[in-house]
């Protein structure tokens, strides 16, 4: 499932913009998906500065382990802390929240018509 | 090319998540691998193991090449046993079932099958017959009690389908059944036991039972480079006879160990992995991680390790941070009897 209104990377991380350069951020259905059943989920710490691309959190499948890359640089803002690690298979786009962040710019967001191109459907 | 088992166009059409696995197509998971585990914890689950490997045996010379000699092994019986090298290594684990005073049938992991047989040499490979495996609680009330625990019974009909054996074994510490039958009748059993309730789990689920219940998987816990008695499987070792292959380096090893089996569990939920280092109070490496995995039971990571045989282990370094484990006694989970 892919929403309208939001952002997207190549690396099927989601961003909503909550102001002019703020920006919360998680991983997508596709994301959640192919990883199956999510146990384990690391945060970055809140005010850690970070680059564009940059693996700045980890979510663990039993099968597989995931870094979360920022879609852009700048300066982690907010974290979910108390997220269930079932609830990013559930409900990724909302509840299943990772991170927020300062946004210094947009260079790697892909509009849900080029991710839905990216992962082919 | 991949190999495929009986059921494999089932399991695509049911929407099962496959992956190459010892060269063969299979099933990784249909529901989740933690609603399937679940399901064989609380109720039953099914696994299509027809990838294994079957052959017959008729000469008990074969014994000089196992861990249990094939004549101790009662007819009606089963044994879990180990295929040795000259230095003590483990060649693969299998099981055998004596059919009758002169026949038994052992049944081979897929990954070694064509190396156990190799070298077994006097064996005769079966070919034809898939493999199902029924684990958890409900099995019995769902087919019935069809032999007492390590037995097996030959040409029974289960849901109305004809079984060539049926032993009363499994691979996730849960009572159940694993049905040896004819390729032919693979799909129908498949679908009576989950018309009767069973749900269909893959390989993902498979590991994390197995860990759970502390049982060896072939290339992880146990390989030629590790003895029986380092990794737990001293009790499937009889020394006290003349004919056997390992009899030397293994009175050795039992004699004078340097490793031993681990089992270790997290704080916090990460998930330990093979070959993830182990580490002592002092922050020095005393082992591996051979297996592991999030225990759903648990609720946390479990490992399976071999360490240096005096060592204390305290933490496993996974993606550089190191996280506090402590040691437990195995098996991780034990169904209560």
């Amino acid at each position: 499932m892919i929403l309208d209104g939001i952002f997207y990377t190549k690396e099927h991380e989601w961003i909503k913009l909550l102001g002019a350069n703020k920006a919360r951020v998680g991983i997508t259905d596709h994301a959640q998906h192919e990883l199956g059943d999510i146990v384990f989920v690391e945060l970055p710490e809140i005010g850690r500065k970070v680059k564009a691309a940059e693996a700045v959190a980890v979510v663990e499948s039993v099968k597989s382990v995931a870094d979360v890359y920022a879609p852009a640089a700048g300066e982690i803002t907010g974290r979910n802390d108390g997220l269930d690690a079932a609830t990013i298979n559930a409900d990724p786009y909302d509840k299943g929240w990772l991170f927020e962040m300062t946004l210094e710019d947009k260079a790697l967001f892909l509009s849900p018509d080029e991710y839905r191109k990216h992962i082919g459907e | 090319m991949l190999k495929e088992t009986p059921l494999a166009s089932l399991h695509r059409a049911s929407g099962a998540r496959m992956m190459p696995f010892a060269g063969y197509d299979m099933p990784v998971q249909y529901r989740g691998v933690l609603a399937e585990c679940d399901a064989v914890r609380n109720r039953a689950g099914i696994f299509d193991v027809s990838h294994m490997g079957h052959c017959h045996a008729s000469d008990p010379a074969l014994s000089r090449l196992l861990s249990r000699p094939l004549e101790k092994i009662a007819v009606g019986k089963s044994s879990y046993m180990l295929i040795m090298n000259p230095g003590g290594g483990i060649i693969d684990d299998c099981i055998g079932y004596r059919m009758e005073d002169n026949l038994w049938h052992i049944i081979l992991n897929a990954s070694r099958k064509e190396i156990d047989i190799e070298t077994l040499k006097n064996v005769t490979p079966v070919t034809d017959q898939a493999m199902i495996a029924l684990q958890g609680p409900r099995a019995l009330a769902m087919v019935g009690d069809l032999c007492a625990r390590r037995s097996f019974a030959r040409n029974v009909k289960v849901l109305d389908v004809d079984i060539t054996l049926v032993a009363r074994t499994g691979y996730t510490g849960e009572d159940g059944y694993e049905f040896i039958l004819h390729e032919s009748k693979a799909a129908l059993l498949w679908t009576r036991l989950i018309e009767a309730g069973a749900q269909a789990c893959g390989l993902g689920a498979r590991d994390v039972l197995r860990i759970e219940a502390a049982l060896p998987l072939y290339g992880s816990d146990i390989s030629e480079e590790t003895d029986p008695f380092e990794t737990g499987l001293g009790f499937a070792v009889d020394l006290d006879r003349e004919h056997f292959i390992a009899k030397e380096s293994l009175t050795k090893k039992k004699a004078h160990p340097t490793r031993r089996r681990a089992g270790l569990i997290f704080e916090k939920g990460a998930v330990p992995r093979h070959d993830y280092p182990v580490m002592d109070a002092g922050g020095r490496e005393i082992g591996k991680v051979t297996s592991g995995t999030f225990s759903p039971m648990l609720q946390t990571g479990i490992a399976l390790c071999l360490i240096e045989k005096d060592a204390v282990p305290a933490s496993i370094i996974i993606r550089g941070a190191n996280c506090i484990a402590k040691e437990v006694p195995l098996p991780f989970y034990r169904r209560e009897k």
